[in-house]
């Protein structure tokens, strides 16, 4: 694509032009935060504790007196690293499994979806609870635990996909003339199920942020002082009154970042699939 | 296949659903970390104590055996004793159960009342400025952290306008407490529901009304409200009853949520405690229920589907 068509297309769709602005933002937050923080995220300082924003602390500072914008530009880090860690591990665990079953059918086909079937049975935030539970509060369990939720939408995504084309003829013409099942996979499969996969990426990143906020939020995600935007609204629940701020500013930051990631998949959706429903 | 043969499939999948729910949650819940035993002992009680609760609590016993007796002793009716309460879990878990299944419930009709119409709505008048509002909205809502949303209602009705009280059950909902206690989290919880529900009517709507018989019942001059009540409605409100299924499933996770917020005593809250408490049993019971509530909902919901639409064949 020319530079030209490029502009076009974010001329033409807005939503995406607004979506990729917001997260262009985040991440250059999250990238510089070190250099963009005016002070340290982790200093305390009990003199200026609880103070509303101003233009020294601009989103006023917190009960030990940390500077609330510097802790918001630090946890962008965080909740952008769980939010796509999760989607990749779903999408390729998910899309993997999914993929074999689809193609091998038969037992290998009935135990993976049995077992989606048993995931999909357990609401997503208790699963995600019961598993950084057992595993322990850190943020590798975070992803694991909200990115297992993701795969049974993958896994059927995909399958379903591979059900489709199995049966086509230019796979039967491709397996005949020798072409390797992994190669089948790569040229045919991955390339028919490539924009629901998408789509339900980009969605399912904003939900995935959304889960490790809840979690953080019950205090089963990332430990304190950590500075994570659930953590720092649970911290901030005590001073609702007194505060409301503590609690407005890092949940607005979370709404912007979910709100960049549901534009973009929206759009997605209606380019590509509009058919699909997510 | 007939309804009462593939009610009967459905119900006789529960059986191996329901072991391997437990098979994973047993599994999940002995690679935690740490001796259970000393967390629920007194501080600085002696090695002897420690011993005899282990022995009392059947955590002696090889890993296998606890598994075999726990899958085994669950089908007879026996969730075990909660570490904690010192109760059978079944005891413990119905009455919460119960009070979220309220929370729950009251939340998704608030949804669906509301959000049908604005679907609705959004479609008809699609493009306009209606429209183009509500499904602003409408991504606002799937945005927005739900403690967010809750933690202001608190804020704003119950601490600044003190108009409804913010925290625990006031009993059943049909009296004047009950329902003064249950107004704010199951709005807080159904607007996240909304909000779904408001965008697959919409969409539904609009793939109905662009079909030919909704083009032939215009022609035959019948009136626009009931080619929408009556023809369109009816057809695109199928794909919305299989989401409600699926969209309860969602409700009661994010119940923990709401629930922890507005201090309701709800199964939600007590797996998250019985979490954090590390109370094995409890937490089995408590998550085992909830996926048993869940798959019932969503058989129900593919009975109401299937006589919705006859088109559909049993499989």
């Amino acid at each position: 694509m020319e530079k030209r068509e490029i502009m076009d297309f974010f001329e033409k769709n807005k939503s995406i032009s607004i979506g990729v602005s917001i997260l262009l933002i985040y991440l250059i937050a999250a990238i510089f935060a070190p250099f963009l923080s005016p002070h340290d995220p982790y200093e305390q300082d009990l003199e200026v504790r609880l103070q509303g924003p101003s233009w020294r602390y601009l989103f006023g500072t917190d009960q030990f007196g940390r500077c609330v914008f510097s802790r918001v530009l630090y946890g962008a880090r965080i909740s952008i690293m769980i939010g796509v860690a999760a989607v990749l591990f779903g999408l390729i665990i998910g899309s993997g499994l999914g993929i074999i079953a689809g193609y091998r059918g038969g037992l290998t086909d009935l135990v993976v979806m049995r077992f989606m079937d048993v995931l999909m049975s357990i609401p997503a935030l208790i699963l995600a609870l019961a598993v950084v539970a057992a595993l322990g509060r850190s943020i590798p369990n975070m992803i694991l635990a909200i990115g297992i939720n993701a795969l049974p939408k993958f896994a059927r995504l995909s399958r379903s996909s591979v059900l489709s084309i199995r049966t086509m003829e230019y796979i039967e013409a491709s397996e005949a003339i020798g072409t390797k099942a992994l190669d089948i996979i790569r040229f045919h499969v991955l390339k028919n199920c490539f924009s629901p996969l998408l789509i339900y990426s980009t969605l399912y990143t904003a939900s995935a942020i959304l889960m490790a906020a809840a979690l953080s939020f019950l205090g089963l995600g990332v430990p304190p002082p950590t500075a994570e935007w659930g953590l720092m609204t649970a911290e901030a629940r005590m001073y609702l009154r007194q505060a409301p701020y503590l609690v407005i500013f890092p949940s607005m930051v979370i709404l912007v970042l979910v709100l960049g990631f549901n534009l973009i998949g929206d759009r997605l959706r209606d380019m590509l699939d509009p058919k699909l429903r997510f | 296949m007939g309804i009462k043969k593939y009610v009967l499939k459905r119900l006789l999948w529960f059986v191996p659903l329901i072991f391997l729910v437990q098979t994973l949650l047993f599994f999940l819940l002995a690679v935690i970390p740490g001796d259970i035993s000393v967390l629920i002992a007194t501080p600085n009680a002696p090695p002897e104590t420690i011993e005899a609760l282990r022995e009392e609590l059947g955590l002696n016993r090889p890993l296998i055996i606890q598994y075999l007796d726990y899958v085994t002793s669950v089908f007879r009716g026996d969730m075990g004793k909660s570490f904690i309460f010192r109760l059978p879990v079944s005891e413990v878990v119905l009455g919460r159960l119960v009070n979220s299944l309220e929370l729950v419930t009251v939340g998704m009709i608030v949804a669906v009342v509301v959000g049908i119409p604005l679907g609705v709505i959004a479609a008809i008048k699609k493009d306009s400025l209606y429209d183009r509002s509500i499904c602003t909205g409408v991504l606002f809502g799937i945005s927005m952290p739900l403690f967010f949303i809750e933690l202001m209602v608190i804020l704003i009705f119950g601490l600044y306008l003190e108009w409804l009280p913010v925290s625990q059950r006031g009993g059943p909902i049909w009296t004047v407490e009950g329902l003064r206690h249950i107004i704010l989290p199951s709005l807080c919880l159904a607007s996240i529901c909304l909000a779904m529900i408001v965008r697959l009517t919409r969409s539904s709507m609009l793939d109905v009304l662009s079909e030919d018989y909704i083009l032939t019942a215009r022609s035959k001059g019948l009136k626009e409200r009931v080619v929408i009540l009556t023809h369109a409605l009816k057809n695109a409100m199928i794909p919305v009853i299989t989401v409600i299924g699926l969209q309860y499933g969602f409700l009661f996770g994010n119940a923990v949520v709401t629930e922890v917020i507005f201090d309701w005593p709800g199964i939600g809250r007590l797996a998250y405690e019985s979490i954090i408490m590390r109370d094995f049993p409890l937490i089995r019971g408590a998550v085992l229920s909830i996926a048993l509530i869940f798959i019932v909902i969503n058989l129900l919901i593919d009975l109401i589907y299937l006589r919705l639409d006859p088109r559909i064949e049993y499989e």
